[in-house]
Protein backbone atom coordinates (compact mmCIF):
# COMPACT_ATOMS: atom_id res chain seq x y z
CA UNK A 1 0.00 0.00 0.00
CA UNK A 2 1.42 3.27 -0.73
CA UNK A 3 0.59 4.65 2.80
CA UNK A 4 2.84 1.80 4.24
CA UNK A 5 5.53 3.24 1.91
CA UNK A 6 5.50 6.43 3.07
CA UNK A 7 5.64 5.95 6.32
CA UNK A 8 8.99 3.43 5.92
CA UNK A 9 10.50 6.55 3.85
CA UNK A 10 9.84 8.93 6.78
CA UNK A 11 11.08 6.49 9.07
CA UNK A 12 14.39 6.20 7.25
CA UNK A 13 14.96 9.87 7.23
CA UNK A 14 14.07 10.45 10.77
CA UNK A 15 16.67 7.31 11.67
CA UNK A 16 18.98 8.97 9.16
CA UNK A 17 18.79 12.21 10.94
CA UNK A 18 19.24 10.63 14.69
CA UNK A 19 22.03 9.24 12.82
CA UNK A 20 23.72 12.67 11.73
CA UNK A 21 22.68 14.64 15.01
CA UNK A 22 24.49 12.70 17.09
CA UNK A 23 27.87 11.91 14.74
CA UNK A 24 27.55 16.26 15.03
CA UNK A 25 26.98 15.81 19.33
CA UNK A 26 30.18 13.30 19.13
CA UNK A 27 32.20 15.25 18.47
CA UNK A 28 33.47 18.55 20.85
CA UNK A 29 32.78 22.22 19.94
CA UNK A 30 36.58 22.81 19.10
CA UNK A 31 36.85 19.84 16.72
CA UNK A 32 33.78 21.39 14.42
CA UNK A 33 34.93 23.57 11.37
CA UNK A 34 32.45 26.04 10.87
CA UNK A 35 34.31 27.86 7.53
CA UNK A 36 32.18 26.08 5.28
CA UNK A 37 29.15 26.66 7.40
CA UNK A 38 27.37 29.43 5.20
CA UNK A 39 24.82 29.95 8.32
CA UNK A 40 27.66 31.00 10.63
CA UNK A 41 29.34 32.75 8.44
CA UNK A 42 27.06 35.06 7.51
CA UNK A 43 26.96 35.54 11.65
CA UNK A 44 30.05 36.22 12.29
CA UNK A 45 30.88 38.04 9.01
CA UNK A 46 30.81 41.91 10.23
CA UNK A 47 33.70 41.02 13.03
CA UNK A 48 35.29 38.41 12.10
CA UNK A 49 38.16 40.53 11.08
CA UNK A 50 38.52 41.81 14.74
CA UNK A 51 40.75 39.66 17.06
CA UNK A 52 38.64 37.90 19.56
CA UNK A 53 40.25 39.65 22.17
CA UNK A 54 39.09 42.73 21.42
CA UNK A 55 35.49 41.89 20.26
CA UNK A 56 35.40 39.52 23.64
CA UNK A 57 35.92 43.17 25.57
CA UNK A 58 33.41 44.97 23.96
CA UNK A 59 31.09 41.99 25.22
CA UNK A 60 32.46 42.47 28.78
CA UNK A 61 32.09 46.26 28.32
CA UNK A 62 28.36 46.09 27.35
CA UNK A 63 28.29 43.04 30.49
CA UNK A 64 29.14 45.93 32.68
CA UNK A 65 26.91 48.16 31.73
CA UNK A 66 24.54 45.65 31.82
CA UNK A 67 25.33 45.28 35.33
CA UNK A 68 25.00 48.54 36.13
CA UNK A 69 21.15 49.50 34.94
CA UNK A 70 18.63 48.92 36.71
CA UNK B 1 14.29 10.08 23.78
CA UNK B 2 13.89 11.16 20.29
CA UNK B 3 13.70 8.04 19.04
CA UNK B 4 10.10 7.61 19.13
CA UNK B 5 8.81 11.21 17.78
CA UNK B 6 8.04 11.94 14.47
CA UNK B 7 9.87 14.34 11.94
CA UNK B 8 7.53 16.97 12.13
CA UNK B 9 7.16 17.00 16.02
CA UNK B 10 9.34 19.60 17.96
CA UNK B 11 11.57 17.58 19.88
CA UNK B 12 13.70 20.13 21.35
CA UNK B 13 13.24 23.93 22.03
CA UNK B 14 16.16 26.08 23.25
CA UNK B 15 15.03 29.34 24.54
CA UNK B 16 17.69 32.08 24.76
CA UNK B 17 18.35 35.90 25.70
CA UNK B 18 20.75 38.68 24.85
CA UNK B 19 23.93 37.42 25.92
CA UNK B 20 23.40 34.16 22.88
CA UNK B 21 23.71 36.74 20.50
CA UNK B 22 26.15 38.53 22.10
CA UNK B 23 28.52 35.44 22.99
CA UNK B 24 27.95 34.13 18.99
CA UNK B 25 28.83 37.45 17.23
CA UNK B 26 30.89 39.16 19.60
CA UNK B 27 32.76 36.47 21.31
CA UNK B 28 32.98 33.56 19.10
CA UNK B 29 32.24 31.50 22.00
CA UNK B 30 33.17 27.93 20.52
CA UNK B 31 30.48 26.27 22.29
CA UNK B 32 27.62 28.84 21.52
CA UNK B 33 28.75 29.11 17.69
CA UNK B 34 28.21 25.04 18.02
CA UNK B 35 24.77 25.43 19.15
CA UNK B 36 23.61 27.90 16.71
CA UNK B 37 25.08 25.81 14.06
CA UNK B 38 23.31 22.69 15.47
CA UNK B 39 20.12 24.12 16.11
CA UNK B 40 20.11 25.77 12.42
CA UNK B 41 21.15 22.19 11.02
CA UNK B 42 19.23 20.13 12.39
CA UNK B 43 16.12 22.09 12.73
CA UNK B 44 16.18 22.33 17.16
CA UNK B 45 13.96 25.34 17.23
CA UNK B 46 16.34 28.60 19.11
CA UNK B 47 13.24 31.01 20.87
CA UNK B 48 14.21 34.37 21.58
CA UNK B 49 12.13 36.56 23.32
CA UNK B 50 11.93 40.00 20.90
CA UNK B 51 12.97 42.29 23.77
CA UNK B 52 16.43 40.66 24.21
CA UNK B 53 16.55 40.23 20.17
CA UNK B 54 16.31 43.95 20.04
CA UNK B 55 18.61 44.66 22.62
CA UNK B 56 21.31 42.47 21.19
CA UNK B 57 20.52 44.41 17.76
CA UNK B 58 21.25 47.58 19.46
CA UNK B 59 24.37 46.91 21.40
CA UNK B 60 26.30 45.67 18.10
CA UNK B 61 25.36 48.77 16.02
CA UNK B 62 26.52 50.77 18.67
CA UNK B 63 29.66 49.92 18.90
CA UNK B 64 29.84 50.64 15.01
CA UNK B 65 27.55 53.96 15.62
CA UNK B 66 30.15 55.19 18.28
CA UNK B 67 32.85 54.66 15.94
CA UNK B 68 31.07 56.92 13.01
CA UNK B 69 30.50 59.31 15.52
CA UNK B 70 34.34 59.40 16.35
CA UNK B 71 34.84 60.01 12.91
CA UNK B 72 32.89 62.90 13.07
CA UNK B 73 34.34 64.53 16.40
CA UNK B 74 37.74 64.16 13.95
CA UNK B 75 36.64 65.61 11.23
CA UNK B 76 35.63 68.76 13.93
CA UNK B 77 39.19 69.00 15.34
CA UNK B 78 40.60 68.52 11.27
CA UNK B 79 38.17 71.49 10.36
CA UNK B 80 40.48 73.68 13.34
CA UNK B 81 43.84 72.44 12.51
CA UNK B 82 43.06 73.09 8.50
CA UNK B 83 42.61 77.10 9.74
CA UNK B 84 46.47 76.82 9.16
CA UNK B 85 47.25 77.59 5.48
CA UNK B 86 50.10 75.01 5.67
CA UNK B 87 48.02 72.31 7.06
CA UNK B 88 45.47 72.58 4.26
CA UNK B 89 46.10 69.79 1.73
CA UNK B 90 47.63 67.53 4.75
CA UNK B 91 43.83 67.68 6.33
CA UNK B 92 42.37 67.02 3.09
CA UNK B 93 44.39 63.87 2.64
CA UNK B 94 43.51 62.89 5.82
CA UNK B 95 39.96 63.60 5.13
CA UNK B 96 39.67 61.46 1.98
CA UNK B 97 40.96 58.64 4.18
CA UNK B 98 38.35 59.35 7.34
CA UNK B 99 35.41 59.17 4.37
CA UNK B 100 36.97 55.66 2.79
CA UNK B 101 36.89 54.55 6.50
CA UNK B 102 33.49 55.60 7.17
CA UNK B 103 32.33 54.24 3.99
CA UNK B 104 33.60 50.38 5.54
CA UNK B 105 31.79 51.22 8.71
CA UNK B 106 28.56 52.09 7.55
CA UNK B 107 29.19 49.05 5.17
CA UNK B 108 29.73 46.93 8.43
CA UNK B 109 26.69 48.11 9.75
CA UNK B 110 24.92 47.07 7.03
CA UNK B 111 26.62 43.62 7.54
CA UNK B 112 25.51 43.57 11.21
CA UNK B 113 22.19 44.35 10.24
CA UNK B 114 21.31 41.38 7.98
CA UNK B 115 23.82 39.01 10.42
CA UNK B 116 21.21 39.66 13.41
CA UNK B 117 18.22 39.31 10.34
CA UNK B 118 19.73 35.91 9.42
CA UNK B 119 19.64 35.14 13.53
CA UNK B 120 16.00 35.94 13.88
CA UNK B 121 14.73 34.44 10.67
CA UNK B 122 16.59 30.72 12.36
CA UNK B 123 14.69 31.59 15.47
CA UNK B 124 10.83 31.74 17.08
CA UNK B 125 11.00 35.14 17.79
CA UNK B 126 8.12 35.61 20.68
CA UNK B 127 6.47 39.45 20.93
CA UNK B 128 6.34 41.41 23.65
CA UNK B 129 2.86 42.36 24.54
CA UNK B 130 1.32 44.85 26.85
CA UNK B 131 -0.16 42.14 28.89
CA UNK B 132 3.60 40.66 29.28
CA UNK B 133 4.79 44.29 30.05
CA UNK B 134 2.13 45.02 32.79
CA UNK B 135 3.40 42.18 34.18
CA UNK B 136 7.36 42.49 34.05
CA UNK B 137 6.36 46.29 34.56
CA UNK B 138 4.81 44.91 38.46
CA UNK B 139 7.70 42.36 38.35
CA UNK B 140 10.24 45.13 38.42
CA UNK B 141 8.41 47.27 40.36
CA UNK B 142 8.29 44.68 43.33
CA UNK B 143 11.79 44.06 43.18
CA UNK B 144 11.43 40.60 42.25
CA UNK B 145 13.97 38.55 40.79
CA UNK B 146 15.82 38.86 38.18
CA UNK B 147 14.97 42.57 39.40
CA UNK B 148 16.46 44.67 36.22
CA UNK B 149 13.45 46.07 33.92
CA UNK B 150 15.15 44.24 30.99
CA UNK B 151 15.58 40.82 32.39
CA UNK B 152 12.08 41.61 34.23
CA UNK B 153 10.69 41.36 30.73
CA UNK B 154 13.01 38.47 29.25
CA UNK B 155 11.45 36.32 32.16
CA UNK B 156 8.02 37.34 31.89
CA UNK B 157 8.13 36.55 28.20
CA UNK B 158 9.50 33.63 28.21
CA UNK B 159 7.29 32.71 31.06
CA UNK B 160 3.91 34.14 29.13
CA UNK B 161 5.43 31.50 25.86
CA UNK B 162 5.85 28.07 28.10
CA UNK B 163 2.09 28.36 29.72
CA UNK B 164 1.40 25.49 27.50
CA UNK B 165 4.39 22.40 26.96
CA UNK B 166 6.08 22.88 23.95
CA UNK B 167 8.80 20.31 23.84
CA UNK B 168 9.70 17.40 25.45
CA UNK B 169 12.81 18.72 26.16
CA UNK B 170 12.59 22.63 26.80
CA UNK B 171 15.88 24.52 27.98
CA UNK B 172 16.81 27.98 28.52
CA UNK B 173 20.25 29.07 28.28
CA UNK B 174 21.54 32.54 30.13
CA UNK B 175 25.37 33.23 31.01
CA UNK B 176 23.42 36.14 33.60
CA UNK B 177 23.48 33.98 36.14
CA UNK B 178 24.31 37.11 38.41
CA UNK B 179 20.64 38.13 37.65
CA UNK B 180 18.53 34.94 36.81
CA UNK B 181 20.18 32.47 39.53
CA UNK B 182 17.58 32.51 42.34
CA UNK B 183 14.83 30.34 43.39
CA UNK B 184 11.98 31.64 42.67
CA UNK B 185 12.97 31.86 38.59
CA UNK B 186 14.45 27.99 38.76
CA UNK B 187 10.97 27.16 40.21
CA UNK B 188 8.90 28.93 37.77
CA UNK B 189 11.06 27.05 35.28
CA UNK B 190 10.43 23.71 36.91
CA UNK B 191 6.74 24.46 36.98
CA UNK B 192 6.85 24.89 33.12
CA UNK B 193 8.85 21.81 32.82
CA UNK B 194 12.05 23.62 31.57
CA UNK B 195 15.25 23.81 32.61
CA UNK B 196 17.37 26.60 33.41
CA UNK B 197 21.08 26.18 32.73
CA UNK B 198 23.72 28.83 33.13
CA UNK B 199 26.91 26.95 31.22
CA UNK B 200 26.21 26.38 27.19
CA UNK B 201 28.10 23.16 27.59
CA UNK B 202 25.63 21.73 29.84
CA UNK B 203 23.20 22.89 26.84
CA UNK B 204 25.51 20.31 24.57
CA UNK B 205 25.37 17.20 27.44
CA UNK B 206 21.52 17.57 27.78
CA UNK B 207 21.36 17.47 23.91
CA UNK B 208 23.72 14.36 23.93
CA UNK B 209 21.43 12.74 26.48
CA UNK B 210 18.43 13.51 24.91
CA UNK B 211 19.62 11.80 21.57
CA UNK B 212 21.41 9.16 23.16
CA UNK B 213 25.29 10.22 22.76
CA UNK B 214 26.90 8.84 25.72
Amino acid sequence: MPRKKLQVTDGKKHETRLKEIRQFLLKEPEEVDFSGDEFIQKLLSPFADFPVEVTRRWAEEWREEHRRSK
Amino acid sequence: MARGASAQQVEVMLLVETNFVIGTIWERRPSLVYLTSFCQRYGVTIVIPEIALAEARASLLARIDRQLNALQHLRQWLNDIARAAEMVSLVESAKQSLSKIEAELQRRKINAQEAIDTFAKACTVISLTPQIWTKAYVRWKANLPPFKELDCLVFETLMDFLKKPKAPLTMFLTMDAEDFDHPEIHEAFRQRKALMLFDPYDVIVEFRKFYGVA
